[in-house]
């Protein structure tokens, strides 16, 4: 079966990903953080139970994850595939996450919140991903309290997540606005309108590879339905704008595009060494180009197989051993020229 | 040490006041603390009563030690780490976390998802109380027999949920 994050989804020329996650916290324990190493051992047990019990189709498609038990390259990979925070691998509790089979929904326990549902989907699937949150948290509160309050909603550790607790995100691709120096203007009315907006890869607002993550700030006041209205309105302005500007730069630009494709394509398919951030940059150019249907033999499937293997823990997950950072360099180089040159069949 | 105002539970807020730049300490109990904090006036007439002055002049200073009963989080620690001790902190420092809310979310009123449990209550709740109307009317207006229909309704009703309740 193949990973989710390798098929396109909706609108995949320009949105990624979707994700929804809920933040749930048990009523008779205290938040994480001032829980005891008991009270955090029976916060995994009771979620464990909660899932399971009497549930053949969850035991078969879940299974949980011990943090304790893995070690730092293992520990990368779940945060390069976007299924556990750096948060969770930051902190001396215990904890670990119930991760399902496609890899698509996990249950973080005991990061900030005791409980962290989160759905991941290809392209712009927001109402399926809460869909599948949403089922998840019935079927756990069956067995689980979780601190619900009437005026405030759901309770959370952190002040700026009660209510619906309800964090959703798309991740979308945006070379044309980067490009022409539009996003700016974007990225400030995003701010205005309640939207945070962040660089997915490389520090803080950093975007490599063009690469942003829109999601909601507001958690409180409006229902989850509204919100991921919210969210699918604007982005579908900004899919628009995305669009409309690359069709602008192929008609007025045409050749200052494909060469900047065609070169990127060429060092992609030979270089020897080549860093993460280099490597991103030119694999948003190629993904811009293949969507643009500029280069055709390329399918997209390979491109998000290549941006989550180039990244240091997968590269070394696959390599099977501890790289230092030259090493990976060259890894990753290769690894590029293989996949390009190979052109797997999807 | 007893709570000064009730002299019932047992004082675990401590409060501070100036008045006529002398220094008035009071240790009172949670209730109490939370009953007079919504109307400032009266902890001032408290004050001024315990003082044996009429009217007085005199600043505020804010809460000092204001501590959750269940995990022991302070208003201090909140400040430093941004992060509440547990569920019920939202009671114990309901004030200040109330305008933080209204800045933060721009509102304070929860308007999504209601846990199964909890909604399956409030449904059965209003049925209950919807029941009992109808009962009523039936009754003023002489329908005994719908009367009886609906008293048994309600019956099974009331059974059921003691049902669920135990």
């Amino acid at each position: 079966m193949d990973k989710w994050y390798i098929s396109k989804g909706p609108d995949s020329d320009v949105i990624l990903s979707s994700r929804v996650r809920l933040a749930r916290n048990f009523k008779k324990y205290p938040f994480p953080h001032r829980t005891t190493p008991e009270q955090q051992r029976q916060i995994i047990e009771e979620t464990k139970n909660a899932l399971f019990s009497g549930n053949q189709m969850m035991s078969e498609n879940f299974s949980y994850i011990d943090f304790a038990g893995l070690d730092a390259v293992e520990k990368a990979v779940l945060v390069e595939k976007h299924v556990v925070s750096k948060e969770l691998l930051e902190t001396n509790r215990l904890c670990g996450v119930l991760l399902s089979r496609d890899e698509r929904i996990s249950i973080m326990i005991n990061e900030e919140d005791h409980l962290r549902i989160q759905c991941l989907a290809t392209g712009m699937q927001l109402t399926e991903a809460w869909e599948t949150c949403t089922n998840i948290d019935d079927l756990l509160s069956e067995s689980i309290d979780f601190s619900w309050d009437e005026n405030l909603g759901y309770l959370t550790s952190c002040p700026t997540n009660i209510g619906t607790a309800i964090r959703a995100s798309v991740m979308m691709h945006l070379p044309a606005l980067t490009m022409t120096g539009y996003i700016k203007p974007v990225l400030e009315a995003l701010g205005k309108l309640g939207m945070a907006v962040r660089g997915m890869y490389g520090e803080n607002t950093e975007a490599s590879g063009n690469m942003f993550q829109l999601s909601n700030q507001i958690t409180l006041g409006k229902s989850e339905e509204d919100i991921l209205l919210s969210i699918r309105n604007i982005t579908s302005q900004i899919v628009e704008q995305e669009r409309s500007l690359r069709q602008h730069l192929l008609n007025e630009n045409k050749y200052q595009l494909e060469d900047r494709i065609f070169r990127s394509f060429g060092i992609l398919q030979n270089s020897r060494i080549i860093s993460t951030d280099e490597c991103l940059r030119r694999l948003s150019d190629l993904r811009l180009g293949v969507d643009m249907g500029i280069i055709e033999d390329i399918s997209i499937e390979s491109i998000n197989e290549l941006m989550l293997m180039v990244q240091p823990g997968n590269l070394q997950k696959k390599e099977g051993r501890i790289l230092d950072a030259n090493e990976r360099d060259i890894v990753r180089a290769k690894l590029v020229r293989e996949i390009l040159n190979k052109q797997k069949k999807y | 040490m007893l709570c000064q105002l009730c002299k019932m539970r047992e004082a675990t807020v401590h409060f501070t006041r100036i008045i006529n730049q002398q220094k008035v300490e009071m240790y009172v109990c949670e209730e109490c603390a939370r009953e007079n904090s919504d109307l400032k006036i009266n902890i001032n007439k408290l004050f001024s009563a315990m003082l044996g002055i009429d009217e007085p002049e005199f600043e505020e200073t804010p809460f000092t030690t204001l501590r959750c009963g269940f995990c022991g989080m302070t208003m201090e620690e909140f400040n430093k780490t941004g992060l509440l001790g547990c569920a019920k902190c939202y009671d114990v420092f309901g004030d200040s976390i109330h305008t933080m809310l209204k800045r933060i979310h721009g509102n304070v009123k929860h308007h999504g998802k209601i846990p199964r449990k909890i909604s399956d209550r409030i449904r059965d709740a209003y049925n209950l109380r919807s029941l009992k109307e109808e009962l009523q009317r039936c009754i003023e207006r002489e329908e005994y027999e719908k009367a009886a229909q609906i008293r048994d309704k309600i019956k099974a009703l009331e059974n059921s949920l003691q049902q669920k309740e135990g």
